[in-house]
């Protein structure tokens, strides 16, 4: 089984973003959203004041986005990415906001959660546009468990390092290579929070979802409930309701 | 209380509902449950290249149902890797973009549009046209001009040229003459080829590479790739501009001159390459013509004086020195902000000589490159086989202007953005002078404003051609989508013009194809540029005289000696004198006609994801990183000045002023100012608005070109 990756060697990354319009164009994500980005850190010791790395989806194992989920629509696959099936997305938001690397956007015109897939969704089997385009080739992409692999290659002659949010517990598979700055991301406040409800949510969860099986049930059950019947019940009624005012009339 | 609160009304009432907050929620928006994206019909890919820089890069674009879904880099593709910028990217949302005219409109006397059909703006044109040669016959050819570049294709180039020549003009102007005219004027004098004298792989081969304001990383991001692997073969790059940039990041060294002073930063390198004796005396006078010359006119730019006006420390500037004194190939990257400055030709030619004397020019991973390393030739050839040589003088912009501002110029064909010039102003009154002005383009923007008749313009993948960029490449494209509305190709356009004007004469071609089998049946060079042979590859390198010959690559000092007709260059030069002449840019703060009310030096330059002050403005996919106008101080000024960051201030020169807000950074020297070049004012998206930088910037002329950088200026907060 493959085991797919993203390497980064930001060192070389320059910040000319044809990463983030490369994906934007390939899989239809509006300007002004994103599933890459280069995140910017004024830096002395670089020679232009900032340094540049590279990111998106890290495509973590065990990842929180995918417990969060609610439906199943999003799962980590066996093959190393972490997937979106976006008929069974809801919309609902709970991966966003567990994803300590903010990494998800909700897409203004499906309604569903959006992130990196590799570029799967729109060319399958192609180089993802991020690694394609790069002029610097900061980004590698490929099966780190074929030798042959530019991948593989890259993580057996360079350190591969994760940065991971403070107190997130991610495991990211995306790794820089040898070295990036910053090292290390600080706290996000969204992920840890719905840990902590997670109990509550999973208990909302199970009694929302009776609560709305009990009312489908209902529902159906008045569909085919004998109309018939209800007509009497009304008719009865105005019947009923006649009476009462003759008789205030007779009154 | 109704009659009727029962269950069947409480169903149909919350069916009613749900129905009702569905479409108040509006689905079209809303799509998560159970969305499936659309499939549409079947997904070719083409190739096409961008239109935008020199690179000319090739990409591949994904088709499906008449509309190009994405582009990216073509992997097959020799000199940029399969690299593609952001705002070569940019090309698939202008050719869809909201904003974009597709229909031919003309432009009424009280300044609105009336919407015309292409067929009488066809005739409209021709007309015009034809009463200048009814009224001035043969000497009508310099009342009708046209401005270059045309966006999509070589083609249309030959097609405008011919067009102009139906009236015997010949006044096309090159789009160069406010971008690297001077280094490619000094570059012919001196080596006798106007651009670069290599190609941008012999970087491979060189120990040492110059990037002299050679901002190679912003402005060419992917021949970025070369720089990285010039490193990896143990190249030392050496990176000489006043502003941190991009390219930092890639050089082993950056010295950071004061703006306007590379020139005696070279001159003062001669002086003490002589004075250690690090040349070879019999080389450099096979390619100095008075080699004597050299020694006393850069006699006075001592380290000392090198180090006062430049205000580089003496360390810096010997490790400079050294570094090239002991480099046995080096090549030099002219940059081309030293074509912007009035002393640029001093400039230019003094680190021309300085790689003469060290024999730096002819053999492998030696020579020049510039920002605009080669255009094909031959076009012009063919425009003579069809019109008959015309040997009528070309204006250069300088008189043209002259004769639009005298009445004397009665049609212009306005392609390229008139505010590329200085005192942008001057000249859009100058344009306004002309009675009919034709403008091909693709939005309402400044130049519509002065135009008579508004033609849309394919963008390139809307038509098929060959296009050109560095290293004399040419790319062929097939049509990949169709244009919209009456939106037509250039070649089109001036086919139909000129076939109407001079049927006998104009040549009919259906098509750029059949345009260019001519080129190949007609002009030597092309022979070996078949149609075929650029389909089968992403570039072929011009010229190639047989079929099936081999590309052309390297230095083109193939036969040992320089292209000049002496084989030599000259240290005094008939024209421009002495290298000895040097002295500051005019405008500048230090210069003799500095004003004291101007102390800042101002430069300006391009943004990575911006091209010109032109299309890249309306694009949303560019907008979404930029930050509007700007100016760039140094810590240390912004302190004397009391500004801080972002706030507004006045960017003010001898010609007016700009709003701008301030960013306080290092990347900028003390006492300069840096401003980005595109902004337009007509622009819909705020973040790339402004009025442009060339309404401001005084006029200078140095006998080439326009000229502007380094001009004094001021800021003043609002």
């Amino acid at each position: 089984m493959a085991r797919y990756v993203m390497l980064i060697d930001s060192g070389v990354c320059m910040n000319c973003k044809a990463c983030v319009v490369a994906c934007q164009q390939r899989n239809h994500v509006p300007y002004g959203l994103s599933r890459n980005w280069v995140r910017e850190t004024d830096s002395a010791s670089s020679p232009c004041g900032a340094a540049f790395q590279p990111g998106a989806c890290m495509h973590c194992d065990d990842p929180s986005c995918v417990r969060a989920c609610p439906t199943g629509a999003t799962w980590k696959n066996r093959d190393g990415a972490v997937e979106i099936d976006r008929s069974r997305c809801i919309g609902c938001g709970s991966c966003i906001d567990a994803c300590p690397y903010h990494a998800r956007f909700r897409h203004p015109l499906t309604g569903t959660a959006d992130k990196c897939d590799y570029c799967r969704g729109s060319t399958p089997g192609q180089t993802p546009a991020c690694v394609a385009v790069c002029p610097t080739h900061c980004r590698i992409f490929g099966d780190a468990d074929d030798p042959a692999s530019d991948a593989a290659k890259a993580l057996a002659s360079r350190k591969a390092v994760h940065v991971i949010p403070a107190g997130s517990g991610a495991r990211p598979t995306l790794a820089y290579l040898d070295a990036t700055t910053p090292a290390e991301l600080p706290a996000g406040s969204t992920g840890s929070r719905l840990d902590a409800m997670r109990p509550l949510a999973r208990g909302v969860k199970w009694t929302g979802g009776l609560v709305l099986a009990a009312l489908a049930g209902t529902f159906v059950r008045q569909l085919v409930k004998s109309s018939e019947k209800e007509d009497e019940e009304l008719e009865r009624e105005r019947r009923n309701a006649e009476g009462g005012r003759d008789k205030e009339d007779k009154a | 209380m109704p009659d009727g609160y029962s269950r069947r009304n409480f169903l149909k009432l919350s069916a009613a509902l749900l129905a009702g907050g569905a479409a108040i929620a509006s689905p079209g928006k809303a799509r998560a449950i159970g969305y499936v994206p659309p499939q549409g019909g079947p997904v070719t890919e083409s190739k096409g290249y961008c239109p935008f820089c020199q690179v000319r890069c090739t990409y591949t674009a994904r088709v499906q149902d008449g509309k190009i879904l994405s582009v990216t880099g073509d992997a097959g593709n020799y000199w940029t890797g399969g690299a593609m910028c952001p705002k070569g990217m940019s090309i698939l949302e202008l050719m869809d973009s909201p904003f974009r005219i597709t229909e031919p409109m003309f432009h009424e006397a009280d300044g609105s549009w009336r919407r015309i059909s292409y067929e009488e703006a066809v005739a409209m044109t021709a007309e015009r046209l034809k009463a200048v040669r009814d009224k001035y016959g043969d000497k009508g050819g310099n009342r009708v001009a046209l401005t270059m570049p045309l966006w999509d294709c070589l083609e249309s180039e030959i097609a405008a040229l011919m067009t102009l020549r139906t009236v015997g003009s010949v006044q096309a102007m090159p789009p160069g003459e406010t971008c690297v005219s001077t280094a490619s004027n000094m570059l012919g004098l001196m080596l006798g080829v106007n651009s670069g004298s290599t190609q941008v792989d012999e970087l491979l081969k060189a120990e040492t590479v110059v990037l002299w304001g050679a901002n190679v990383n912003d402005l060419y991001p992917p021949y970025t790739r070369w720089l990285k692997a010039a490193r990896e073969h143990g190249a030392r790059i050496l990176y000489i501009d006043p502003r941190r940039t991009r390219t930092s990041l890639w050089c082993d060294r950056q010295f950071r001159p004061q703006p306007g002073t590379d020139g005696v930063l070279a001159l003062g390198a001669i002086r003490w390459v002589l004075e250690q004796g690090a040349y070879d005396e019999e080389r450099a006078r096979f390619q100095i013509e008075d080699f004597e010359n050299l020694a006393p006119q850069t006699e006075k730019f001592t380290l000392e004086r090198v180090a006062e006006v430049t205000k580089l420390s003496q360390e810096e500037i010997l490790s400079f020195y050294q570094a090239l004194a002991e480099s046995r190939r080096t090549i030099v990257w002219l940059g081309g902000s030293l074509s912007r400055q009035t002393n640029g030709i001093t400039t230019a030619r003094t680190i021309i000589l300085l790689q003469a004397l060290r024999d730096n020019l002819i053999g492998e991973g030696k020579g020049m490159l510039t920002f605009q390393s080669g255009k094909p030739g031959g076009g012009e050839e063919l425009v003579d086989h069809f019109f008959g040589e015309n040997k009528t003088p070309k204006m250069n912009f300088r008189r043209l202007r002259m004769t639009m501002e005298k009445k004397n110029l009665d049609v212009l064909f306005l392609n390229s953005s008139y505010r590329r010039n200085p005192d942008a102003l001057g000249v859009r009154k100058a344009i306004e002078k002309v009675p009919f002005v034709v403008h091909m383009g693709f939005f309402l923007d400044e130049e519509s404003e002065v135009s008579t008749l508004f033609i849309p313009a394919a963008f390139g993948p809307e038509s098929q051609g060959c296009g050109y960029g560095n290293e004399n490449q040419v790319a062929w494209r097939e049509k990949l989508v169709q244009a919209p509305g009456s939106c037509v190709p250039a070649w089109q356009f001036y086919r139909d013009v000129g076939r109407r004007l001079d049927p006998e004469r104009y040549p009919d071609f259906k098509d750029p194809e059949a345009l260019c089998r001519m080129l190949q049946q007609l002009v030597p060079s092309w022979k070996g540029l078949s149609v075929e042979r650029m389909r089968a590859s992403s570039t072929v390198t011009w010229p190639l005289f047989e079929e099936g010959a081999g590309e052309r690559t390297g230095t083109v000092f193939s036969e040992g000696k320089l292209l000049t007709p002496t084989g030599k260059m000259t240290v005094a030069d008939r024209v421009f004198g002495g290298i000895d002449r040097w002295d500051y840019p005019k405008g500048h703060p230090a210069a003799r006609d500095g004003k004291k009310e101007f102390p800042l030096i101002l430069t300006q330059g391009k943004q990575l994801w911006h091209w010109q002050q032109t299309l890249t403005n309306f694009a949303r996919s560019m907008a979404q990183f930029s930050n509007g106008r700007f100016v760039q101080v140094n810590p240390r000024t912004a302190e004397e000045l009391g500004l801080v960051q972002n706030d507004k201030v006045m960017l003010e020169t001898v010609k007016g002023g700009l709003e701008c807000w301030v960013d306080i950074t290092e990347n900028v020297l003390p006492g300069a100012v840096f401003t980005p070049a595109n902004c337009c004012r007509t622009t819909p998206l705020a973040e790339n608005r402004s009025d442009s930088i060339c309404d401001i910037l005084p006029n200078y002329w140095d006998r080439i070109s326009a000229q502007h950088n380094c001009t004094g200026c001021r800021l003043r907060k609002l």
